[in-house]
């Protein structure tokens, strides 16, 4: 694991800059179209400023996040779809380039991991509540009883 | 003259802490004695001696004596005094002091404030604190000294990174310290506690106070550091799930549901061996914390001081305090009685139902944070788990956890009917389901995130009222209703004050997260921007001149109907030590009902500049919902049992003595 792109790299930004074809970095930021304005922001929002530490384009300052900001408007403006976009980019950066990973072998664990351990223990605690609590029926004692009980015989049995 | 004697004092501190460690430890494992008076003489040394070199860091620093590496990496003739004081803390070397120093004072705060505790249990917990303190110290002496000399001296410093030179980098660092650090008080607590096999509510009472405390700073910590990345960083988020802030959420999480499973255990003397594995969690959570943020293995907008060496140390020591504590778990727990039984249907449930949640909750983070690491290394390529993830696996998990508050603290103990149950539960979905209804309708546009967010805060809300009418009917006698108020425990106040916070926390969320606007805009000067019905109007950037940097001033005007309200002055700042990079301070309006947030980029050409205009509705309520969380922990940790707590300390010491062996 490398400590990698620590500051922006202009041999990075020059490859990244290559790759998304883009020539300019035009100010395309003001336009006309609200609703556009709002699918290129959620769209950058799931994207990984590579030259960044951690930040996704749509946060980021830098060159690089802003040309890729404006790749994303030419190619929605274009009339491509969100998918589509987000194709265009892991096809040329890989799957790192998507802050949302997609489900796929790989990331079984990742997506599926938190509610199969909450399934599994929620179905584990309910069957110990269930049998604690068919235990405490049938009690003869009561809980405060046995715990007078207990005091009374100095609770040995918990010190070694 | 100065670094020396804070070099060395740090090294006679580290020969305490070994000795403190090592003969009460060795004198209570072979012999059975309980060396209290040595063990607290020894901490409060120890304090005094870390104290001693953390003033001597720091007035190299105030002095800018550039003959100390850590000093010309991190200072700046031009620096500000203040910001000059916490650069002592702003570099690796530096914030590992703090930490020992943090260490050292709640060690010494326990040896204080313990005189009602057994002398076998307050020195063993001296032990293991003193233990860890040991190992910090060697960590800081040997691999990042923060004393080490520089000959010749450097002519100037290379400045503090200027990220950090705001008011509220001085106090988010110790805070969050203060919280990480406490963990370990609870962690010794609970070593204490196995290494004597007495796991008891005595144990659980002593224990909570102290892990209220360290919850209150993690709280206050992670709030802070929240707030600063919102108007520092410059791009309006709160919080973006990186792995540093997520290495301060997992012991919050984790520290949340132990409170919550100390009540238990204090209360009904249930879920003991439980409890004593989410003390050793917190702790070492707090630890991978710190592994995670100092080894550099993540890449992180936070990182500011990073080396593998010390992330080989710190993991050793991870392994050894997790490893050692859990074979020490393994073979003490199975004997440890589970006490207290109870029903399907009774509080006890609905708490262990919450620890349930915060554990998977913090499973999930640890998963999402750690998964680019385990990807990497098995070689299936790189990945990026970002917010998107956290979102959408983390509000499933926290949505039954606010139902579950909602109606956890209203069960009885032990026993409840389920009818009764879902009877308390009716006007609480009802307000639950207007409050759905009414967001749907009155909000400027129909979401589902906020109306669920409305609805479950409704029903907290709700749940809240709820128990106090449920307290004062039941509260003994005919008394008045004011004498009915006061019989109720502060402890009682305190969580439905905390779970109050919650309510404002999760308005402020939704809230933000469903109707904030955001621009990223092209202004020449004299244009304007509407947004949220007021007008911000660019009137043109000026340069000006700050201490250790030169910025460009934008000037703007809110306007609204015609009539200006305020002069926002966002910047964007050149420092010295930094030409290449520039800061932006965001300029900021206010209130409790939204903040509009201004931020200045870079100059486009002809006149124009890049401006971020934000809208951010009732965002303030997400750290104002920390502020009562915290206030919540306050009050329950002044409740007086633990201070009524010698007599039955006294007690329970004179049958806790055959307990050492």
């Amino acid at each position: 694991m490398s400590a990698h792109n620590r500051s922006p790299d202009a041999r990075v930004r020059a490859t990244v800059v290559a790759l998304l074809a883009a020539s300019s970095f035009a100010v395309a930021q003001t336009t006309a179209d609200p609703a556009l304005d709002a699918r290129v922001r959620a769209l950058s929002a799931e994207l990984r400023c590579l030259v960044c530490q951690n930040q996704t384009v749509a946060d980021s300052e830098s060159p690089v996040a802003r040309d890729m900001r404006d790749q994303v408007r030419t190619q929605l403006a274009s009339g491509k779809s969100e998918a589509e976009v987000k194709t265009y980019m892991t096809d040329r950066f890989g799957d790192f380039v998507l802050y949302n990973p997609p489900f796929k072998a790989t990331t079984v664990v990742l997506w599926a991991g938190p509610f199969a351990v909450l399934l599994l223990g929620g179905f584990l605690l309910i069957r110990r509540l269930r049998k604690s609590s068919v235990a405490h029926a049938p009690a003869l004692l009561s809980d405060e009883d046995r715990d007078r009980a207990r005091a009374m015989l100095n609770t040995k049995d918990l010190s070694n | 003259m100065i670094p020396e004697l804070g070099h060395f004092a740090l090294v006679l501190a580290f020969f305490v802490s070994l000795a403190s460690a090592g003969v009460a430890g060795a004198a209570n494992l072979r012999r059975g004695v309980a060396m209290a008076d040595f063990s607290r003489n020894a901490t409060l040394a120890l304090f005094g001696l870390v104290l001693l070199a953390f003033i001597c860091l720091m007035i190299s620093f105030m002095q800018g004596d550039f003959s100390v590496v850590n000093v010309a990496t991190n200072s700046n003739s031009l620096l500000p005094m203040q910001y000059r004081i916490s650069a002592t803390w702003g570099s690796h070397e530096g914030s590992m002091l703090l930490w020992v120093l943090m260490l050292a004072g709640w060690s010494a705060a326990v040896a204080i404030f313990s005189k009602q505790l057994p002398d076998v249990l307050i020195t063993r917990v001296l032990v293991v604190l003193a233990a860890i303190t040991a190992v910090f110290i060697a960590f800081t002496l040997l691999t990042s000294n923060p004393f080490e000399r520089l000959i010749p001296a450097a002519p100037e410093g290379r400045d503090l990174n200027p990220l950090l030179q705001d008011p509220g980098m001085i106090f988010h660092p110790p805070l969050l310290y203060m919280g990480y650090v406490g963990m370990a008080v609870v962690f010794a607590f609970a070593i204490a506690a196995l290494w004597g096999g007495r796991l008891d509510s005595t144990w659980a009472r002593w224990s909570r106070p102290w892990t209220i405390a360290a919850w209150i700073f993690l709280t206050l910590g992670i709030a802070l550091g929240s707030f600063w990345a919102y108007y520092e960083l410059g791009w309006g988020g709160w919080w973006f799930w990186d792995p540093v802030e997520n290495a301060s959420f997992l012991p919050w999480l984790v520290g949340t549901a132990l409170i919550h499973s100390l009540a238990v255990t204090e209360k009904r003397g249930a879920f003991k061996a439980w409890t004593v594995l989410l003390a050793i969690s917190a702790f070492s959570l707090s630890l991978l914390g710190t592994f995670l943020v100092r080894s550099g293995v993540l890449t992180s907008v936070h990182a500011f001081a990073t080396d593998p060496k010390r992330g080989v140390f710190i993991l050793a020591f991870l392994v050894a305090i997790i490893g050692g504590s859990l074979t020490l778990y393994a073979f003490r727990a199975p004997k440890v009685n589970d006490g207290g039984r109870f029903g399907l249907l009774s509080r006890e449930s609905f708490l262990l139902g919450n620890n349930l949640l915060l554990v998977v909750a913090a499973g999930a983070v640890l998963l999402g944070t750690l998964y680019p690491l385990f990807a990497d290394a098995f070689g299936m390529g790189k990945v990026s788990v970002g917010p998107p993830y956290f979102e959408i696996v983390f509000v499933p998990l926290m949505l039954p956890l606010i139902f579950l508050m909602g109606v956890g603290p209203l069960a009885r103990w032990k026993d409840d009917e389920g009818n009764l149950v879902l009877r308390r539960m009716l006007v609480p979905a009802v307000v639950a389901v207007l409050a759905f209804v009414l967001c749907a309708t009155l909000a400027p546009r129909f979401s589902p995130l906020a109306c669920v967010g409305f609805a479950f805060s409704a029903w907290l809300a709700c749940g809240i009222v709820n128990g106090y009418r449920d307290r004062l009917r039941h509260a003994s006698g005919m008394a008045s209703t004011a004498s009915k108020w006061k019989q109720i425990p502060i402890a009682y106040h305190g969580m439905q004050v905390a779970h109050l916070g919650v309510v404002a926390f999760i308005l402020g969320v939704t809230a933000v997260k469903a109707f904030e606007q955001e621009y990223d805009v092209a202004l020449a000067v004299g244009a304007t921007k509407p947004i949220a019905g007021v007008e911000v109007k660019f009137l043109g950037v000026t340069d000006v001149n700050g201490p250790n940097y030169s910025a460009k001033r934008g000037s703007f005007e809110l306007i609204k109907d015609g009539v200006v309200l305020k002069t926002m002055l966002p910047e964007r700042r050149s420092y010295v030590s930094q030409r290449a990079t520039p800061m932006t301070e965001a300029a900021i309006d206010r209130s409790l009902a939204r903040d509009l947030y201004v931020s200045l980029g870079d100059e486009v050409g002809n006149g124009q500049w890049t401006v971020r205009v934000h809208y951010k509705p009732l965002v303030n309520w997400i750290w104002l919902g920390c502020l009562i969380m915290a206030l919540g922990g306050f009050l329950g940790a002044l409740d007086p049992r633990y201070r009524r707590a010698r007599r039955t300390a006294t007690l329970s010491n004179s049958s806790s003595v055959p307990a050492a062996e």
